[in-house]
């Protein structure tokens, strides 16, 4: 019998990999988003989620099975398709996470290390989480997002004294598009909603709840955390890479400073969590689209898939952690996100429909 | 026998991870505690198209804890390095010494008065980048070079940094006396809608030891990242005051009954933005003041006349230097530390846009009003007598 | 054949010679004729497991009384079944392999002429130590009494606390040379029939040849595959073992040991003491929070220490810096190399003052403590704050006293880590710890139950200890934490 976990835990896991993203938010340098519209960008991120979203929550609601399994009940080889598509998209959200991580570590925090050891280590520990299982995520999910919760209000209760309202910017001053096309952007990239399309028959919750809770929770979450750092760094923070980080170099409690170098633990924890669930998503695509259980290496398979990826287009693709998002990509993802649903969906409708007639 | 395959190619693969990983480690660099030259405050001059930064660190061959005779080597070290930039300039720093820099510990980040005249964003530019230096080191200009205020001799059982750095602080109790960390001020730098300030130190001979003393002589004032004026340590106070970063401040007050002292306990400052086109900044200062000490000519005892008199004596003082702060810096030399540009510009955006088109010659300056109230609350230990 | 059964012989010579075969030629098996009335009869026993006075006194004397007449029609054996009835503690063997059974257990075995059959009589009388207090489970208002060697001991410390008929203490033997007598302990009312039938499938399919303490079973109760954390807990306590199973947990009392394994065994119970449940429930609470963040010293303390000197000096503030950079100055290892040798140090002082002879025990504390602590400072070997940081390990990891294997294996890890890749390998470190512990889930119950999943109800004696007047009103089932 398949492991399951329940609302609490899934939550908890989408909402550590979204987090990540937020650590490693970069604002587009290009268009340049003032302080105060990233309300805005939220919004539209929110809406654009949304969208994505409804085709795998109408699946999980109407047929409760994963699309792959659908995608199978349609074809066979519709169902292999579906699962390569996905495991390719798992393997991407890992690689493009893990050098966003790798981009961090080398520009802010260790320029001089080679940073294949870390990374290295990341990815194994990931396959190691993976191959415990969807419980043993889940429950460390939970056991970090309350870490994680505490830290953060740690870090914005002690950034509030220099907080100051003047470095915010008027709403919407220089037109709605840059804050739509960022929100828009960043939903592109927002690869755990795929999961709902995989994992959802493990997961004993309602999907739609989860999903709203997940999305409201993060959007007010990020909100929070952008009003304190566009409060406190100003103009400063836009100028900076990592937004967050910089907010936590200025955190202090007592003797204790710099709290970036535990913010960046427990980021760490979340990008462990993130890998290992993206792994693990990919070993049920395989297993749902292929009909059988994937062998023991699998996830060491899985795991030099995303070490070759972050390898090659990390050194290879220019600003590849900075943007990451370019309109291949973005196509890539609404595909697996919108269109590979519907179309299974459609197809294996069709087919009951065909089974049905031909019985009578 | 699959059992065997698969133990067989666990195995191959640990080896090949092992021999990968290892090769990796040689990519890891550790670097010991005592490897590293604790740096504790950093000072940029330029001169001559020459970066010269010197560097007070901390000597770990020296006993930690001061040493019990006269002649117990002292705790930190200087060290002067010249470049064509500022991060050519501390390369040299293991060349030297052969340690690598920490610049996580620095204290504080002295600019040379010229250097600050030069271009003070040029020498910033290293430490916004360097990921290891505090975003929150406190910045000050040196009244002469950097070099000169951190070769001073001052306690031996001291580090400078720190001497430094309580200096800069010292305004929490003073009032005379700006702290702005590293990162607010690049912040008003950046800001085309803000002015830029930062105290300006000096160093002084001790009057009875061999000793030296630091001195905040004022508050630079910044217009296009240079030094435009530096105002007195009365102007610093009304600087205070406007941008609410009054903590404590003791503001003798001479009326007809006596000379008395206040000590400020609270201040708040509101600038309220004018509606529409036209109108003015309406800046309020509200502060609440304790007598710490009443001359009288015969100990005389204190009347509630003579403490409403003192409340109106003070709120003039602190008035007449609000108003002071901000014609120097604000009227006179274009740095806008009170940012009523920035707060024009966040409530009234759509005539900001037609007043402002931003060109510096034709800086906009907008009409400021002042309103002080103070309010003495607390006596000391002596009753308030009525007046005979 | 192993598992042939030889009925007794009805000739006392034969079954003489059969016993003597079956035990060999052990020079403590005691042979003795004797007449009960005109009946040869002989028995067997081992000498140093008989309590011999009882056996002069209870048995023979008895028997060899003149007012011991058989009845016509009856038998000497049910003569003597219906004089010892009334003594209890008789029982009838029909084999041979029963009989030398019970022979080794320590009972005395009579087997009369002609009768076919052999009495024994459980007059157990073997040297066995005392109710003493537990060395591993100190407290400081409970119990004063701790689990001996003795499994018939050990059952009679249990059923003083639990004085129900809900009480099941089922008695099975494991080891095919050493035939220990395990006790498996549940409360009716409360246990799952499945689990207690899964646990008792487990003890049955050991097929070891000697079971010499709980240890040797643990494993078979424990899951299959690797996991730094165990599925099965050891307590030293009766008291303890008894609010296990009030739980609806399983207690297994092996002879020769004087721990019980309690099966399934969660990571909260590592942090709980007896002591809990007898102090005022704010202190309680704080000392159970104060064992958490021991625990975690224990085991991230040296690597975090290690961590930080050398990738992240930034986090540490100015004035430790400095006395750390001072001291690690005249050192001539590098930080991580002095952290595994001084943890090494420890281990093995530990490990000696746990093996040594009480009598030079004490030198080993002086060494340890005098020469290594403080000599090993004063001639620059270690530095002060190093030593600062064992001795708080060490002294954390006492607070934890059950987690110490595990803990005493991580922190080298740690260190290694730490060493190596600074604080984000440490949190790797440390996101494998609680993904290793999330996966452990003994007989379907999370390990980390009631933290996740997170289980309202368990919460009031989980972290937090509610006082009795709530916790009393309605039981903790383990059973209720099953996923």
């Amino acid at each position: 019998m398949k492991e399951k976990i329940n609302a609490v835990q899934f939550f908890a896991i989408i909402f550590l990999c979204r987090i990540t993203e937020f650590f490693t938010y970069i604002a587009p340098r290009e268009t340049g988003v003032l302080p105060s519209d990233r309300l805005f960008v939220v919004v539209f991120f929110s809406l654009f989620c949304i969208i994505s979203l409804l085709p795998a929550l109408v699946i999980a609601k109407k047929e409760k099975k994963s699309v792959p399994t659908l995608a199978k009940s349609a074809s066979p080889v519709f169902g292999k398709i579906c699962a390569i598509i996905y495991i390719m998209a798992f393997i991407w959200a890992a690689a493009e996470s893990v050098s966003r991580f790798e981009l961090f570590i080398s520009t802010v925090m260790f320029p001089d290390t080679d940073i294949n050891l870390i990374t290295a280590l990341l990815l194994f520990a990931a396959a190691f989480a993976a191959a415990k299982g969807v419980e043993a995520i889940g429950r460390s999910s939970v056991t970090v997002t309350a870490v994680l919760a505490a830290s953060f209000v740690i870090i914005i209760l002690t950034s509030l004294s220099e907080f100051d309202a003047v470095n915010f910017s008027p709403l919407l001053y220089n037109g709605i598009g840059t804050p739509f096309s960022d929100g828009f952007s960043s939903a592109s990239r927002t690869w755990e909603i795929l999961f709902f399309a995989v994992m959802l028959p493990s997961v004993r919750a309602n999907p739609t709840k989860t999903a709203a809770a997940w999305l409201t929770v993060f959007s007010l979450a990020a909100l929070t955390g952008f009003f304190v750092i566009d409060g406190v760094t100003g103009m400063y923070g836009e100028r900076q890479m990592f937004k967050l980080y910089t907010l936590t170099v200025l955190a202090k409690l007592g003797i204790l400073e710099r709290f970036d170098d535990v913010m960046i633990g427990i980021w760490v924890l979340c990008e462990l969590i993130k890998a290992s669930f993206c792994l693990l998503a990919a070993s049920r695509a395989f297993e749902d689209g292929f009909g059988k259980r994937a062998p023991k290496y699998f996830y060491l398979v899985l795991v030099g898939a995303v070490f070759a990826v972050f390898t090659v287009a990390a050194r290879s693709v220019s600003k590849f952690a900075e943007t990451a998002s370019s309109p291949a990509i973005q196509t890539a993802f609404y595909l697996c996100a919108i269109l590979l649903p519907v179309i299974a969906a459609v197809s294996s409708n069709a087919k009951k429909k065909k089974e049905v007639k031909n019985l009578a | 026998m699959r059992k065997i395959k698969y133990r067989v190619s666990a195995a191959v693969f640990l080896l090949l991870s092992v021999t990968v990983l290892l090769g990796a480690c040689r990519g890891i660099k550790i670097t010991e505690l005592n490897e590293r030259l604790i740096i504790e405050a950093i000072g940029v001059d330029f001169d001559d198209g020459e970066y010269i930064v010197t560097v007070q660190a901390i000597d770990s061959e020296s006993p930690a804890s001061g040493g019990d005779s006269e002649d117990s080597q002292p705790l930190t070290k200087t060290l002067v390095f010249t470049g064509s930039s500022v991060g050519e300039a501390l390369n040299g720093i293991s060349v030297h010494t052969g340690k690598t820099p920490l610049y996580s510990q620095a204290r504080v980040l002295i600019v040379g008065f010229e250097a600050a005249k030069n271009d003070i964003g040029k020498v910033l530019d290293f430490f916004l980048r360097e990921y290891t230096t505090r975003t929150d080191i406190l910045i000050t200009v040196s009244e002469k070079s950097a070099k000169e205020m951190l070769g001073a001799s001052f306690d031996k059982n001291s580090i400078g940094a720190t001497i430094i750095e309580n200096a800069l602080r010292s305004g929490e109790y003073t009032g005379r006396v700006v702290s702005i960390p590293l990162y607010k001020f690049v912040n008003l730098l950046l800001d085309d809608k803000s002015g830029a300030f930062c105290p300006v130190l000096s160093i002084q001979k001790e009057p009875l030891a061999d000793s030296c003393r630091v001195n905040c002589i004022g508050t630079a004032l910044f217009t296009d990242n240079k030094i435009s004026a530096v105002m007195t340590p009365e102007q610093t106070r009304g600087l205070l005051f406007l941008t609410d970063k009054i903590s404590s401040a003791d503001i003798p007050v001479k009326t007809d009954k006596g000379l008395f002292t206040l000590r400020v306990v609270s201040s708040s400052t509101k600038i309220k933005a004018p509606d529409g086109s036209g109108g003015a900044f309406a800046i309020k200062i509200t502060a609440e003041c304790d007598i710490t000490e009443f001359e009288s000519a015969r100990f005389s005892k204190l009347t509630t006349n003579a403490v409403n008199e003192a409340q109106l004596v003070c709120r003039d003082i602190i008035l007449e230097e609000a108003r002071d702060a901000i014609s120097f810096s604000y009227y006179r030399n274009n740095c806008d530390i009170c940012r009523l540009e920035r707060r024009r510009w966040l409530s009234s955006p759509t005539q900001y846009r037609a007043e402002f088109p931003y060109d510096a010659a034709d800086k906009k300056h907008f009409d400021t009003t002042i309103s002080v109230e103070v309010k003495i609350r607390r006596t000391g230990k002596e009753t308030l007598g009525e007046e005979k | 054949m192993e598992n042939e059964k030889t009925p007794i012989p009805l000739s006392t010579d034969e079954c003489e010679k059969a016993v003597g075969d079956k035990l060999g030629q052990s020079f403590d098996l005691l042979i003795r004729r004797c007449k009960i009335q005109s009946t040869n009869g002989v028995f067997f026993l081992i000498d140093g497991m008989c309590d011999e006075i009882k056996l002069i006194q209870s048995v023979i004397g008895p028997l060899t009384d003149k007012h011991f007449l058989v009845e016509p029609g009856s038998t000497v054996n049910e003569k003597i079944k219906s004089v010892f009835y009334k003594g209890g503690g008789i029982t009838e063997k029909h084999t041979i392999e029963e009989l030398t059974a019970d022979v080794l257990s320590g009972c005395a075995v009579l087997v009369t002429e002609g009768s076919g059959c052999a009495l024994s009589f459980g007059i157990q009388g073997y040297a066995k130590k005392s109710i003493s207090e537990p060395q591993t489970e100190q407290n400081e208002r409970g119990s004063r009494e701790g689990f001996t060697d003795n499994f018939k001991d050990n059952a009679s410390l249990l059923r003083r606390r639990l004085r129900t008929p809900d009480l099941v203490i089922e008695k099975l033997t494991v080891g095919t040379l050493s035939e220990t007598p395990v006790l498996f302990c549940y409360l009716k009312s409360k246990a799952d029939k499945h689990l207690v039938d899964k646990v008792k499938k487990r003890i049955n399919s050991i097929k070891l040849e000697a079971i010499l303490g709980a240890g040797y079973i643990r494993p078979f109760l424990d899951k299959k595959h690797f996991s730094m954390f165990s599925d099965t807990g050891l307590t030293e306590r009766p008291d303890t073992l008894a609010s296990m199973l009030c739980e609806g947990r399983i207690g297994i009392i092996t002879d020769g040991t004087p721990f019980a394994i309690v099966v399934p065994y969660l990571m909260a119970d590592y942090f709980h003491v007896p002591d809990d449940y007898l102090t005022p429930v704010y202190y309680a609470t704080f000392m159970r929070c104060l064992r958490i963040f021991c625990f975690i010293v224990a085991a991230v303390l040296p690597g975090l220490f290690v961590a930080l000197c050398l990738f992240h000096p930034e986090v540490m503030p100015s004035d430790i810096m400095y006395e750390i950079s001072a001291a690690e100055n005249k050192t001539p290892f590098p930080v991580a190399v002095e952290a595994i040798i001084i943890h090494l140090i420890y281990e093995i002082v530990r490990e000696a003052g746990l093996r040594m002879p009480v009598a030079i025990g004490h030198a080993v504390s002086i060494v340890g403590a005098l020469v290594i602590g403080d000599a090993a400072v004063t001639a620059g070997l270690i530095a002060a704050p190093m030593l600062i940081v064992v001795a708080l390990t060490a002294i954390s990891s006492s607070v934890v006293s059950r987690l110490h294997e595990t803990v005493a294996v991580m922190r080298f890890g740690f260190i290694i880590i730490g060493g190596l890749t600074g604080l984000y390998g440490i949190m790797i470190g440390m996101g494998l710890m609680i993904l290793d512990m999330s996966s452990v889930a003994p007989y379907g119950i999370p390990f980390t139950a009631p933290f996740s999943p997170y289980i309202r109800s368990a919460q009031k004696d989980n972290v937090l200890r509610r006082s009795w007047r709530k916790m009393g009103s309605s039981a903790i089932n383990i059973d209720e934490m099953r996923v």
